[in-house]
């Protein structure tokens, strides 16, 4: 930055000598003119400068104007010369052109020179001007200049230093926190945030939330696997050794499959709440249809999904699961008819799965409220699917809801908290 | 009925190859994405059976290579990837169905000839033309009150005819969608299994042209 502004200063400094010394070299040329114009031819046959109109600094000795005029015979000097000896340099022809030279004692001039005709006779004007005092005046201003740059620089460098020691000690504060929150100290967090991050620090805060759900049902499910795999597995390697019962087998080997099914669904839950909306519910619940009623041919299936509902803030993967397994349901335990809808209400999602089947008596259905489908895990069917539902629910925070259909089957409702 | 299937779990195949071909199904196989993607473009099948976890080329790959290609053959995907977002997946990048391993392989069947239905616009699994009726369950024509039991090559040769009524179809065709490769027969074989079909039913029922092939119905 100071490099860029003292290149600026050298410039600045270049341009104004260049602007005085064009203003110095017009005002000479003017006085050139005039010069010729007062220059005459004496009674005597002798070119002299008429006293009456040249200007007094030209008789004041060193005033720091002076001029020679030169002919073929004789030299003109201003009395401002004095003793100071100086041939002018010979020039061709007709043309003008300006230089500058040291002068008598300390000075330098701007010299003026031209040659012209007059009276058929050809004349060289010489005009010089003593520019030490504006050169002194630049010296002054750069000198000046340098310094005012140099200090507002190091204001500069200081102040910034300051905001950015500022800025970071925002992020001290919250590697902190954090920290608190690695070391289980979850409370700690959230208290001395600043405004300006305090947006990175919530969402910061859902994800530390979602992975430590998300690694709770992992684990949770590779318990549940190897354990509950273990009971049918050992059935399994008796009928193997006695040869014996190949239906119990297949039980065996079905309820291996229904296990492990279920805990990799549980384990895939995501659980997140999308920000710009991820899931579209207009593209992809259709498809979903297409593949049940290649699974379900003689089942007619209705969606009525609210206009202006298209996306909402929930991970795809686990809203289909979630409609994917309802419908399954249904579809498996209706006798013709399923009905899926989907719409908003105040604050919530609300997808709602009925069908026409034989429902589920008042009994089964607080039991399975109550006692989150334990009971009817082990059974292929509403179990399964409902038990995966619920989790996927929950990890929303969300509620699943149970009746009876106005179809005469189950009615099974789930909201969801709608976030923004 | 030809059937491609992409398969890598030569187990699985062992399995499987015996019951679709018991059930009428010629099938023609490979175990990686990259001979399974060239076979399909190449040869002329009813149906591919699409493994998604394929050696060389992933089996979602080839799905969307093939569509874009314009190749049209119906894909039942079969895998163990079967969570409904993979199923969806798979529908959109163009399969026409999509079953999760284990499967029960009356299931795979019935969704394969469900596809197979949909392909030629049938509504049930039986096929008819002129009065015949063919009953792809049992293997078995229907003519009026006769009922005749069909071996195994003349049920798929009567299948593949009755799928494609009104075309002529050469003898090569035929022989490519009832014999599998290693076993393809001299046309000649074709000829003597259309006159026993003829003989079956009627003479009409299937029309020679010469240097060109065969038609059924139309």
């Amino acid at each position: 930055m100071v490099l860029v502004m003292l290149l600026m200063l050298v410039t600045l400094n270049i341009f104004i000598q260049q602007l005085v010394k064009e203003q110095i070299v017009t005002r000479l040329q003017h006085d050139a003119e005039s010069l010729v114009s007062f220059i005459q031819i004496s009674a005597d046959d002798h070119w002299e400068v008429n006293p009456a109109h040249i200007s007094q600094v030209y008789s004041r000795v060193r005033s720091g104007h002076y001029y020679i005029v030169q002919t073929a015979q004789q030299t003109l000097r201003s009395r401002s010369l004095f003793d100071f000896e100086l041939s002018i340099p010979e020039m061709q022809a007709t043309q003008s052109h300006s230089y500058q030279m040291n002068g008598a004692g300390e000075e330098v001039w701007l010299v003026w020179q031209q040659r012209i005709k007059k009276n058929n006779q050809i004349l060289q004007i010489w005009v010089a001007e003593d520019i030490t005092s504006f050169q002194q005046q630049l010296l002054k201003f750069s000198i000046i200049a340098v310094l005012l740059v140099t200090t507002a620089s190091a204001v500069l460098v200081y102040l910034q230093q300051g905001i950015l020691n500022r800025g970071f000690a925002v992020f001290d504060l919250l590697r902190t926190n954090l920290q608190a929150v690695r070391h289980g100290d979850m409370e700690k967090n959230g208290t001395l945030v600043p405004m300006e991050i305090s947006p990175l620090v919530s969402e910061i805060e859902l994800l530390v939330e979602q992975l430590r759900q998300r690694i709770k049902r992992t684990r949770n499910a590779i318990g549940n696997l190897t354990h509950e795999i273990k009971r049918p597995m050992q059935i399994l390697s008796l009928y193997i050794e006695t040869n014996e019962g190949k239906e119990s087998a297949l039980q065996c080997f079905d309820e291996i499959q229904t296990i492990v099914d279920r805990e990799l669904r549980r384990a895939k839950i995501s659980g997140t709440n999308v920000v710009g909306g991820a899931f579209k519910i207009q593209e992809e619940i259709p498809v979903l249809l297409k593949i049940m009623k290649n699974i379900y041919p003689k089942i007619s299936l209705e969606l009525t999904i609210q206009k202006n509902l298209n996306e909402v803030n929930l991970d795809r993967g686990d809203m289909l699961e979630l409609s994917g397994n309802l419908l399954d349901n249904a579809c498996k335990f209706t006798t013709s008819v399923v009905n899926i809808e989907f719409k908003t209400a105040e604050n919530f999602y609300l997808l709602t799965v009925e069908d026409d089947g034989e429902g589920v008596t008042m009994e089964q259905m607080s039991l399975i409220t109550e006692k989150g489908f334990r009971l009817d895990e082990s059974r292929q069917g509403h179990g399964l699917g409902l038990s995966i539902c619920s989790d996927i629910v929950q990890s929303y925070h969300g509620e699943l809801l149970f009746d009876q259909s106005a179809l005469g089957g189950l009615k099974v409702t789930v909201s969801l908290p709608l976030i923004r | 009925m030809k059937i491609l299937l992409v398969e890598d779990d030569v187990r699985l195949v062992e399995s499987l190859r015996p019951q679709l071909n018991k059930a009428g199904y010629v099938v023609e196989w490979s175990d990686n994405g990259i001979d399974g993607e060239f076979m399909a473009m190449e040869e002329d099948f009813d149906c591919i059976i699409l493994d998604l976890g394929l050696p060389q080329k992933n089996g979602l790959d080839v799905l969307t290579t093939l569509r874009q290609k314009k190749i049209q053959t119906p894909i039942l995907i079969l895998t163990a990837r079967d969570s409904w977002q993979e199923r969806v997946d798979g529908l959109k990048a163009g399969a026409d169905d999509y079953v999760g391993k284990p499967f029960h392989y009356e299931e795979l069947l019935a969704r394969l000839e469900a596809i197979l239905r949909r392909q030629f616009g049938q509504a049930d699994n039986t096929l008819e033309i002129q009065g015949l009726v063919l009953d792809l369950d049992r293997q078995q024509a229907h003519q009026g009150e006769r009922t005749v039991q069909l071996t195994a090559i003349e049920f798929k040769l009567l299948r593949y005819l009755m799928s494609h009524p009104g075309k002529i179809i050469s003898k090569t065709t035929l022989s490519e969608h009832v014999y599998e490769e290693e076993q393809l027969k001299d046309s000649n074989v074709i000829e003597v299994y259309i006159n026993r079909l003829r003989h079956h039913f009627s003479k009409s029922l299937i029309v020679t042209y010469r240097g060109q092939g065969y038609k059924l119905g139309g």
